[in-house]
């Protein structure tokens, strides 16, 4: 029998499939699945199959996003003039280079620019951040490009593509390169955020050389293979990856996407048994995450095993990073 | 009794806003204030229009596009949004007191808006994935559920 977890998580599931189309199938659902795709980063994806009043309760949510594109293409375009008058080469990664796949301006939410430049450029770099904080956009700095070890450098450098953004142009990666990067992270965190599936789903019917696009570290490719695979299985992408899923991985995702956005209190001191427990049980990693984080195997084994030792590597790296700086096990 | 206007206000300067004209719709962001706005096409047009000039060709385009609204309708809505600087010339003071008294209510309460503020998504919709240091609040979780919001930030 399915958990109601499940079944929620497999009703966001049908609800988002093929919603990023130009033009997506109706469909309708029921208020508490809306707001999974919201707490999922998809409920403006979930606003477009929809009609009557559930449709028209995500119409803010819509605006308020077309806005947020609207202000991150006008902060990227500062921040990219001021780079480049600085003499600094940036690469931008994710964020604006996925969301302008998409049918229409402000579908896919972000909620930060991530630049790619060389550490050597790192004191000027926070500065040229820091003259642009007046526009309150989160940007992150990353001194090389996540996720791709293994991969042919020489090759992802030859495929970088330049997309013009007004007067400025936006350096990033070529497909294939990005699809392998935001498999990797989505699966890293688990595939919580809905809108991560999408984004392959988006990206899997794209044209793309499948080819290139596995070579790379064998786990790593099956992994990417996998994501891929799970996309069109879970919300209907198209294109022409095919793999067999382990038994476990789609049920982890419905289960995954059924809790929603989950709010966690903070251990401020050691915590009793009790409050572990409870802890563990509302902290639990989910099984993809735990295989991408411990580099584990995609096969039928158990899971169990990488989602304890996940689970104790969270806690051991809190328990560091506290601000006591012999960690809340000192107290 | 409604105020007669007969000059239109000033638009603040464009490079102010953000605008993003959707099919039925016209969205404003103000960088000066990071409020957002959503114009039915009747407040975008009487907007378009707000250079200090008469009244008069506002009333006209609306009437030319069938909109119902009237200018007063629409200009107490746009001053209220602080998307024009209040008309000077040919309003007297008491008229212009008058007018901001309604602007002022206009904000409150509009039985029939052209123009509204648009209401930020859940908090869980703005959040970005692993944003460790990120800055958090207990009643505003940022954090993505790998992180804890610890004193502030996320951690």
């Amino acid at each position: 029998m399915l958990s109601t977890t499940r079944r929620s998580g497999e009703r966001l599931a049908s609800l988002l499939s093929g919603s990023w189309r130009i033009s997506p199938p109706s469909t309708s659902t029921t208020p508490d699945i809306v707001e999974l795709a919201i707490a999922g980063g998809s409920g403006a994806l979930a606003q477009r199959p929809l009609d009557g009043p559930l449709a028209a309760s995500l119409k803010d949510l819509v605006r308020h996003q077309v806005l947020e594109a609207a202000r991150f293409e006008a902060g990227l375009k500062s921040r990219l003039r001021a780079f480049r008058e600085a003499g600094i080469d940036v690469l931008l990664v994710k964020g604006w280079a996925i969301a302008r796949r998409y049918p229409n301006k402000g579908l896919r939410h972000y909620s930060d620019l991530d630049l790619v430049l060389d550490a050597a450029h790192r004191a000027r770099a926070e500065q040229i951040l820091l003259a642009h904080a007046y526009d309150r956009l989160d940007t992150d700095l990353h001194f090389s490009i996540p996720h791709v070890r293994g991969r042919d450098l020489e090759a992802l450098r030859s495929r970088l593509v330049e997309i013009p953004l007004g007067d400025e142009v936006v350096r990033t990666l070529g497909d294939e390169d990005h699809v392998w990067l935001l498999a990797l992270h989505a699966l890293g965190h688990g595939l919580w955020r809905s809108v991560w599936l999408v984004d392959l789903a988006v990206m899997l019917e794209q044209p793309l050389d499948l080819d290139y696009l596995f070579a790379g570290p064998r786990g790593d490719a099956h992994a990417v293979k996998l994501a891929l695979a799970l996309a069109q299985r879970a919300i209907g992408a198209g294109g022409a990856v095919q793999t067999e899923l382990p038994r476990w991985l789609e049920p982890a995702l419905y289960e995954q996407w059924g809790r929603g956005f989950v709010m966690y209190e903070p251990l401020t001191r050691v915590p009793s048994l009790n409050q572990l427990v409870d802890d563990a049980r509302r902290r639990w990693p989910n099984p993809i995450r735990a295989t991408a984080q411990l580099g584990g195997p995609w096969n039928e084994w158990p899971r169990l095993p990488l989602q304890l030792l996940d689970y104790a590597r969270r806690l051991a790296r809190f328990a560091k990073a506290h601000d006591d700086p012999r960690g809340i096990w000192a107290k | 009794m409604p105020v007669k206007i007969t000059r239109l206000p000033v638009s603040r300067p464009a490079t102010e806003f953000l605008v993003e004209v959707l099919a039925d719709e016209v969205l404003v962001y103000d960088q000066a204030n990071h409020r957002a706005h959503c114009l039915s096409p009747a407040a975008a047009l009487v907007w378009g229009l707000c250079d200090g000039g008469p009244s008069d060709r506002a009333r006209a385009a609306l009437l030319a596009a069938g909109c119902a609204e009237t200018v007063e309708a629409v200009v107490t809505q746009l001053v209220a949004a602080g998307l024009v600087v209040a008309p000077r010339s040919s309003v007297n003071l008491r008229r212009r007191r008058m007018l901001r008294t309604t602007a002022v209510a206009a904000g409150v309460i509009v039985a029939s808006p052209v123009l509204f503020s648009i209401v930020s998504p859940s908090v869980a919709e703005a959040a970005s994935c692993g944003k460790k240091t990120q800055s958090c609040c207990s009643t505003a979780p940022r954090c993505n559920p790998t992180l804890r919001c610890t004193n502030g930030f996320c951690q």
